[in-house]
């Protein structure tokens, strides 16, 4: 399988300043300090050898959505935040408008940055083109409906042309998508959210996203350990600081780098992807809780326990499993 | 881990050895909890100095202390952090919620301000 991210950022998109490219640009002038480059390899080779990530690269700005690819022909998505609108873009681009496709998608729950990239999905105006929508929510239909009728949206939603169906899904009771086995668990946010499991060929992706771990609850640590058990990929909220979730911002619903390097070592997991990144931090921020994520793993890890490999989504990020 | 309760004048001391974690947590907080039970207004040093690691049910420990001495109107101090802990405070964001002293007796020494 493969989980391909196109938006990585939690509550509200963002966008890359002109005086943050201006300051990314200074900073390589100034490490590249005069040197001429021959061709475009070696420059290739100085953005990617000599130029720290966070000055050569930007983790992007759109809300959540991760393309799951089972290697069936169907699509299988999670989660319809404002990344989806590039997504569609490079769907279209694919299989050009006229070629109908099936698109799955797995909904972790209804709250607006998780749905605002729906209105801008091309696929959904196309007839011909079958739009599953799983949630495990009783009425998901109703913020689709009201995200995309008057006075918010000038498309109403009842127009559009593509035969959209939701289907209710269960906790524990998986479905057959894409070749793929598919199951939900409840999640602590408001309003309440699902974390879903993709297994296929002995293989297992987590997207675990709004979802708050409370430190003093060792049975829903317990729960969540058997749900990610031995996963290969676990995609997971790490909005917040540790500190943060247990004070200002508890029962905001978000967790923490530190909980998603606990909780994967329970499960001995293989890979711990930090997702749904704070709005508010610019790459250089993030970065640094990348790498700090890194270090609290070789200081948390139990005695004779393999290393858990630690990641930080980024908009258009490729992870094979 | 082994956690003890000393008093000593204008302050009480909680003294935490080895490693706090899932397992050691729960002992860990109740003697905390008690302390800030019995010290009333009394300020609570907790001196880190022979602990090799703690983790996030640790810290949440450590959190609930806190609350609990200033809703009281006391202080809770964090003294003598090993490098280890010090860099799990810092990177679970924790060295922004305490107060921090290099020693015990820099911390005692503000108790007792």
């Amino acid at each position: 399988m493969k989980a391909t991210i196109w938006g990585c950022r939690g509550s509200l998109p963002v966008a890359m300043s002109a005086a943050t490219v201006r300051d990314k640009v200074k900073s390589a002038l100034r490490t590249a300090n005069g040197r001429s480059f021959r061709n475009d390899a070696e420059l290739e080779r100085f953005i990617t050898e000599e130029l720290p990530w966070p000055v050569a690269n930007s983790y992007g700005g759109n809300s959540s959505c991760v393309q799951i690819d089972t290697g069936s022909e169907e699509y299988v998505l999670c989660d319809l935040g404002s990344g989806l609108r590039e997504f569609g873009a490079a769907a279209i681009a694919r299989h050009g408008p006229g070629k109908p496709q099936i698109y799955n998608i797995f909904l972790s729950h209804i709250h607006w940055d998780h749905i605002m990239g729906f209105p801008f999905f091309p696929a959904s105006y196309i007839p011909g083109n079958k739009i599953r929508i799983y949630s495990c929510h009783p009425d998901p239909k109703l913020a689709f409906t009201r995200q995309q009728s008057a006075p918010c949206f000038p498309v109403d939603f009842s127009v559009l042309a593509a035969d959209i169906e939701f289907i209710a899904m269960q906790p524990g009771k998986p479905v057959q998508v894409a070749g793929a086995t598919v199951r939900a668990i409840k999640q602590y946010h408001e309003g309440d959210s699902f974390g879903y499991r993709f297994e296929k060929d002995g293989k297992a992706i987590i997207y675990s996203t709004d979802s708050e771990h409370k430190q003093d609850n060792p049975e829903a640590a317990a729960l969540f350990a058997d749900f990610f058990r031995r996963a290969d990929l676990v995609i997971f909220d790490a909005q917040y600081s540790l500190a943060e979730t247990v004070s200002l911002k508890e029962d905001w619903g978000h967790s923490s780098n530190v909980a998603g390097v606990e909780l994967c070592h329970m499960a001995q997991a293989k890979h711990l992807l930090l997702y749904h990144h704070e709005p508010a931090f610019n790459d250089e921020a993030l970065h640094r809780i990348f790498l700090e994520t890194i270090r609290y793993e070789q200081l948390a890890r139990p005695d004779g326990q393999p290393p858990l490999k630690v990641s930080s989504a980024f908009d258009g990020m490729e992870l094979n499993v | 881990m082994d956690v003890r309760t000393e008093h000593l004048g204008a302050a009480t001391i909680v003294r935490a050895t080895g490693r706090i974690d899932q397992t050691t947590a729960p002992a860990f907080q109740e003697e905390l909890l008690n302390a800030v039970t019995l010290s009333k207004d009394q300020a609570i040093v907790v001196d880190m100095s022979s602990v090799d690691f703690v983790s996030s049910v640790g810290l949440r420990a450590l959190m609930i202390a806190l609350k609990q001495t200033q809703s009281g109107g006391g202080k809770l101090l964090i003294a003598a952090l090993t490098p280890t802990v010090r860099e799990v405070f810092e990177i679970s964001r924790f060295d922004t919620v305490f107060r921090c002293f290099a020693t015990v007796d820099a911390a005692l020494a503000e108790a007792q301000s």
